[in-house]
């Protein structure tokens, strides 16, 4: 007598697919894990290349969400704009200066992430200004009022080895608003490089 | 048979309206975290959980002048300084006022950053100080339609939800513009 495929004991095993064939899922997970190892050893999902910004011209205004930026020169000083302070031994700063327009409605507080630069050498791409300081009050700039253009200098402190003439990329900036569900209403992206300038120090001086 | 379907789809469909609707009208947390203003004008003393607030004078300049410091540049502008004149009193303990904002219209303006110390009420409850807060503004802010009606929200933190916030409505398009006004360091004003 047999009773739910029990037999005196024994187990009518049903027929098996081989292993390689029950364990489908496993390759599309290693093939998804590759294909995100391949990206990410290419520079990840997140990166801009360089080539692919708009090239811009010292002087051309960056029109970005909420913040109009114009460069209007770069150049090279061992005092320090605003402050005056002289640099240490052997550095000097590097200066470039803009004018700022909030085209929002509020104050806008993200002012020094609107630039970064890269001079072989001396400053890479994720160092951001050293001070970021508003001419007219010859103080730091502590946010843009909107509506009320700012003149103002993204400070760097670089060795002096850099000289006027040497190549320098300027990366403008951009903040989006996107929804999250997280919160009620927009929020703000992080920092997204838009355009790029490729000149010399001195453009603009 | 098909009545009774038709019927339940009826009721379906009414059902996902009404939801619409309760999801249409219900207060975003904007609206249900926004703090409560309490709102005064010009000489009016204003009492909040947080701060206690009374504005003596808003004054328009095109300059301001630093008054501790002789060697400070007066602060210049494109636009136009608004200067409010106010005495303010820590209900809780050590409290900034540096968020406080100007409103014309939908435009938020911030206090200018001018001297932190001077942003600050460091005495402790009770203690009412005398304070100067400037606006910096371009000047076609005078001329936007909410400039008769523009708010000064006294903010003593920045995250003021579900906080009671002095508010004061002041007319910018009375006020004449002074070539200066003197930017005051704050001081201790003795109770009456």
């Amino acid at each position: 007598m047999t009773v739910g495929g029990v037999d005196g004991g024994t187990v009518d095993a049903a027929p098996r697919a081989p292993l390689h064939r029950r364990l489908w899922w496993l390759w599309i997970v290693v093939a998804a894990a590759a294909a995100v190892g391949v990206i990410a050893a290419l520079g990840g999902f997140r990166d801009v290349p360089i080539e692919s910004l708009r090239e811009m011209s010292v002087g051309d205004p960056h029109v970005g969400t909420q913040m109009t930026t114009t460069i209007t020169g770069i150049e090279l000083s061992s005092q320090s704009p605003g402050t005056g302070f002289d640099a240490d031994e052997g550095m000097q700063y590097l200066v470039i200066t803009a004018t700022l327009e909030n085209t929002s409605n509020t104050t806008l507080t993200m002012t020094r992430d609107l630039v970064r630069i890269i001079l072989d050498g001396a400053v890479d791409e994720t160092e951001g200004p050293y001070s970021l300081i508003d001419l007219q009050a010859r103080d730091q700039l502590y946010f843009a009022q909107p509506g009320l253009p700012v003149d103002v200098a993204f400070v760097w402190l670089v060795p002096d080895t850099v000289h006027e003439g040497d190549d320098i990329l300027i990366g403008l900036f951009d903040r989006f608003s996107t929804e999250d569900p997280r919160f009620d209403g927009d929020v703000q992206t992080r920092p997204t490089p838009t355009a790029r300038i490729v000149t010399t120090i001195g453009d603009g001086s | 048979m098909i009545g009774r379907r038709f019927g339940v789809g009826i009721a379906a469909i009414a059902a996902l309206a009404f939801g619409g609707f309760a999801v249409a009208v219900s207060p975003s947390d904007e609206g249900t975290l926004d703090p409560l203003y309490l709102t005064g004008g010009v000489g009016d003393q204003i009492e909040a959980r947080v701060l206690s607030a009374l504005v003596t004078d808003v004054t328009l300049a095109e300059r301001l002048v630093l008054t501790d410091d002789a060697d400070a540049p007066d602060r210049t502008t494109d636009g136009v300084w608004v200067v409010v004149s106010a005495e303010l009193t820590s209900n809780l303990g050590y409290v900034g006022v540096g968020s406080s904002e100007l409103v014309i219209g939908e435009v938020h303006y911030r206090v200018a950053q001018i001297d932190s110390a001077a942003l600050s009420l460091p005495y402790g409850a009770g203690v009412r100080q005398a304070q100067t807060l400037a606006f910096e503004l371009p000047l076609a802010a005078l001329d936007a339609p909410g400039a008769s009606r523009a708010s000064i929200l006294l903010l003593p933190q920045l995250d003021a939800r579900l906080d009671t916030v002095p508010l004061v409505v002041v007319d910018l398009t009375t006020l004449e513009t002074e070539p200066s006004a003197r930017f005051e360091q704050p001081r201790v004003v003795e109770r009456p």
